[in-house]
């Protein structure tokens, strides 16, 4: 089934065009990587699958309806949205932000039920955050607050994840964790659409990918196919050295060269 | 209420603290009943109360003593929660409603309904002026600061629209055509609970209530605002009409709180810090103990102005001075440790 | 024949040292001194008067007595521009301009503030001599003795509890004018009574307590609100009125200590007497 559902989605954002006519669908049990450049649009794409911009031509459909006619809080029980960045303004508990997750499903003046517990509970585990679940906010690494934000949108026990870089800034351990956890969300039923600059994880996680670049879509389909030497060329500038380990591509960028930006080579001497 | 190992992440469930509180504020009031220029024993206060005994004891304690203390308990409310409410909109821990110039103001649409005769000819007029003035500067500071517009930036912008209400409102008072007029801008911008009547409680009730609903209502909105402005949104809710709420609730109470009792500051800036620890930072929590926080302050500063020996009662206003102030310059020395 | 010349001879002599001593152009810079001239000084005598004798809630002097007279404002430069010969000022009010004057070398006659109705009898005479109105002064005084005596069987028998309650929450104590009046109406001035000497602060619990008999307020107020005049609206007092008499007197009546102030001891008097045969 088919979860969401992006036509052809112009969006001009602060005067220039970040997003024209890309089209995109994610279905259910899906993970699907957002990989391009940086301004590519990845996370203009990911803003406006989530609602939070307003295509200037195209429509984005969630579960066959267009968003515009979602109400906003039926909307947020379904889907979840996590920015760049894990910023907070007041130093919350951890458990208390991640409890933010089960607001959409709470009714005005409702306390969150048992239910609503046992959700913050398996959110938390599934991102490592158990044993920090009574430090303030402003006590917790980089890492950890990643992963606190990440149980945060867990909690909201979506059919859609929408994840902005959610790997960034972590080790390579939690990177794996994390990623794990995205994809076991797809085998249980969900979707995912995540942005990534990491190229192994994007072929190794994600069932298809969609790269962008100037915020058009340039390659749209099996990691494989996606990350090709070509388009690696033209779109990311770069050479890679790639090889298989347990069926799945992996990709280490290693050489600059001259792409369409201009950018010189590093010279070999 | 909370989950099997909520014990273990730590925090009291959310209505211990405003229960606690609530507890405290009981005997206060009873207290404050018992405060006056006449010494009255708590047996004289139960006999007035009961309407039983001497006719003065009941006079005094119906028409002067209950209405202060439940007006004490209106403004308290309604200053400390709406500290509250600012500072999570504003995410600013400085603003509150008179640093930030709002109580000044609405103590100008006040002054200007009440010296322009229209309170004499419609009661309710007096807090909707107050009202007025207060959603002006409300409006007028969330433009000036923008969303978290930084400390230094919100301050200057009370620092001027304080000034220039006090000098409006200096100058309302010296063109009414009543001698008296000159020398009551003291009661508009220090405070004072002193004779009033019940009058005064309903024309602020009034407005209040609502007011406090509306900025009761805000607080799942300002839980959600601690995550940024965009996952609020993804989370459910509707963040153009949170200004608003905000603005007209704080404007309502306010308002209708400074035109009954004048401006009485810090009460808003002091009680919204001293509980925010024990809600766990958390901005929604804050607001239901702010209020009764609020409500607790005032009541205890009434009842010390009282039992001040001074000859002439001192206004309230500068007893929360003479306890904000300080803690003022307590919080700025705070904030400059952390930034260093 | 030569005793008669003899007599004429003195009385041309001494014309005019006894001419010079009394004032043609009296200036008065102050209310109670404005009014106090009216009674008791000829008409084409007066230079001029303060402009609040024109005001007519704290001025007793009618509209056809001051017609025609120059009002002033009580500044030094206004006064010289008269060109007086007697300046009458309030002691304790406008002391630099007081000070000025009496630097330039004009007669200053400084009135002390009248706090009991001897001391209003006090001023008659003295103004009364100082211009050389001494018979009409001693006239005056007569009178307000006589009605002092008319008014004596009313204000005799029970003494009631009265309180004067003014906007702002004063009220007038011990060592007032007003507390004289009271006195001689024969009613117990319970403001003084609580402590308040002169003009004090009385708080409303207070007056509550004190279960006056006799509410006394102003008579008339300005039609612009104040904040000053709701302790007056207030209920407690509202409540307090329906078990106490009421009486307004205005406040012109004694302001300042004169004639007029007797009326407002009649009229106490009076209301005391009805209200103990009431009791009774």
């Amino acid at each position: 089934m088919i979860r969401l559902q992006a036509e052809a989605i112009s969006v001009a954002y602060n005067g220039r065009q970040a997003l024209a006519a890309v089209g995109a669908t994610v279905e259910d049990g899906e993970v699907v990587g957002l990989v391009g450049p940086n301004g590519a649009g990845k996370t203009t794409l990911l803003k406006t699958c989530a609602g939070l911009l307003e295509p200037e031509r195209g429509a984005v459909l969630f579960e066959d309806k267009p968003l515009a006619e979602w109400r906003p809080a039926a909307l947020a029980r379904r889907l979840a949205y996590l920015p760049q960045g894990a910023s907070y303004a007041w130093p919350l508990r951890v458990r208390r932000l991640i409890a933010l997750g089960r607001l959409p499903h709470l009714p005005p003046w409702r306390r969150p039920s048992p239910n609503d517990e046992a959700a913050i509970d398996r959110a938390m585990r599934l991102a490592d955050v158990a044993h920090l679940a009574g430090r303030t906010a402003d006590a917790l690494s980089g890492g950890e607050r990643a992963r606190v934000m990440l149980a945060r949108a867990l909690a909201v026990e979506p059919r859609l994840l929408l994840a902005d870089e959610p790997v960034s800034g972590l080790d390579p351990r939690h990177q794996l964790q994390v990623m794990e956890v995205l994809k076991g969300l797809a085998e249980g039923g969900a979707s995912v659409v995540v942005t990534l600059h990491d190229l192994s994880l994007a072929a190794r996680f994600c069932d298809r990918l969609v790269l962008l670049r100037d915020g058009k879509m340039m390659a749209e389909g099996a990691p494989a196919e996606v990350l090709s030497t070509v388009n690696l060329e033209t779109v990311f500038g770069v050479r890679a050295v790639s090889g298989r380990q347990d069926g799945s591509l992996y990709l280490l960028p290693w050489q600059v060269v001259n792409g369409p930006e201009g950018t010189a080579p590093a010279d070999k001497m | 209420m909370t989950g099997g190992d909520a014990v273990a992440s730590g925090p009291a469930p959310s209505w211990l603290l405003p229960l606690g509180l609530f507890s405290a504020l009981v005997p206060l009031c009873g207290l404050s009943l018992l405060a006056g220029q006449v010494s009255l024993d708590p047996g004289q206060v139960l006999a007035g109360l009961a309407g039983t005994g001497d006719e003065a004891y009941g006079l005094i304690v119906w028409h002067l003593r209950v209405p202060r203390t439940l007006l004490a308990v209106l403004v308290g409310t309604s200053l400390g929660l709406a500290g509250a409410v600012l500072q999570g909109l504003l995410r600013n821990p400085l603003a509150e409603p008179g640093l930030i110039g709002i109580s000044t103001t609405a103590a100008l649409g006040a002054v200007l309904v009440f010296y322009g005769g229209f309170a004499a000819v419609f009661i309710l007029a007096l807090p909707l002026g107050g009202m007025a003035g207060a959603a002006v500067s409300v409006v007028l500071l969330m433009g000036l600061s923008g969303r978290g517009a930084s400390t230094f930036t919100l301050i200057l912008a009370g620092v001027a629209v304080n000034s220039l209400a006090g000098a409006l409102t200096a100058l309302a008072l010296n063109l009414s055509d009543n001698p008296y007029a000159a020398t009551e801008i003291i009661f508009w911008m220090l405070g004072s609970l002193a004779d009033r009547g019940f009058d005064h409680v309903w024309i602020a009730t009034v407005f209040m209530l609502p007011g406090w609903l509306l900025m009761l209502g805000t607080g799942r909105a300002m839980d959600a605002l601690t995550l940024g402005e965009e996952t609020a949104a993804s989370l459910g809710f509707n963040l153009a009409s949170l200004p608003w709420r905000s603005v007209l609730g704080t404007a309502l109470a306010v308002g209708a709180a400074v035109s009954v009792s004048g401006a009485i500051g810090f009460i808003g800036l002091m009680v919204p810090h001293l509980l925010r620890p024990l809600v766990g930072h958390q901005p929604g929590r804050l607001l239901l103990a702010s209020a009764i926080g609020g409500a607790l302050l005032l009541v205890v500063t009434d009842i010390a102005v009282r039992l001040l020996p001074t000859e002439v009662e001192l206004k309230i206003g500068v007893m929360t001075a003479l306890l904000g102030a300080p803690f003022f310059f307590f919080l700025l020395w705070k904030m400059r440790r952390t930034q260093q | 024949m030569s005793t008669a010349v003899a007599a004429f001879l003195l009385a041309v002599l001494l014309w005019p040292s006894v001419s010079a001593a009394k004032p043609e152009r009296i200036v008065s810079i102050n209310l109670c001194a404005d009014q106090m001239l009216l009674a008791l000084a000829e008409r084409h005598a007066i230079a001029s008067l303060s402009r609040l004798v024109a005001d007519r809630e704290i001025s007793a002097a009618a509209v056809e007595e001051i017609e025609g007279i120059p009002l002033n404002g009580g500044r030094a430069e206004e006064v010289l521009a008269l060109a007086p010969d007697l300046v009458v000022a309030g002691r304790h009010a406008a002391r630099a301009t007081i000070f000025v004057l009496k630097k330039l070398g004009y007669r200053v006659m400084e009135l002390d503030i009248a706090r009991s109705i001897a001391e209003i009898r006090e001023s008659i005479r003295i103004l009364g001599t100082a211009i050389g109105e001494g018979q009409r002064a001693e006239k005056l005084i007569k009178a307000i003795d006589a009605r002092l005596r008319r008014l004596a069987p009313a204000a005799s028998g029970a003494r009631l509890g009265a309180v004067y309650y003014q906007p702002n929450g004063l009220a007038a104590g011990g060592d007032s004018l007003v507390d004289d009046v009271i006195s001689r109406a024969g009613l117990i001035n319970l403001a003084a009574g609580l402590g308040v000497r002169g003009q004090g602060r009385l708080p409303l619990e207070m007056l509550i307590m004190a279960r006056p008999h006799i509410l006394i307020v102003d008579a008339g107020r300005p039609q612009a609100p104040a904040l000053a005049f709701q302790v007056l609206d207030h209920p407690a007092l509202t409540a307090l009125t329906e078990k106490a008499i009421t009486v307004a007197i205005p406040q012109r009546l004694w302001i300042c200590g004169l004639p007029a102030t007797i009326e407002a001891t009649e009229r106490l008097a009076k209301l005391r007497q009805s209200a103990a045969r009431r009791n009774q």
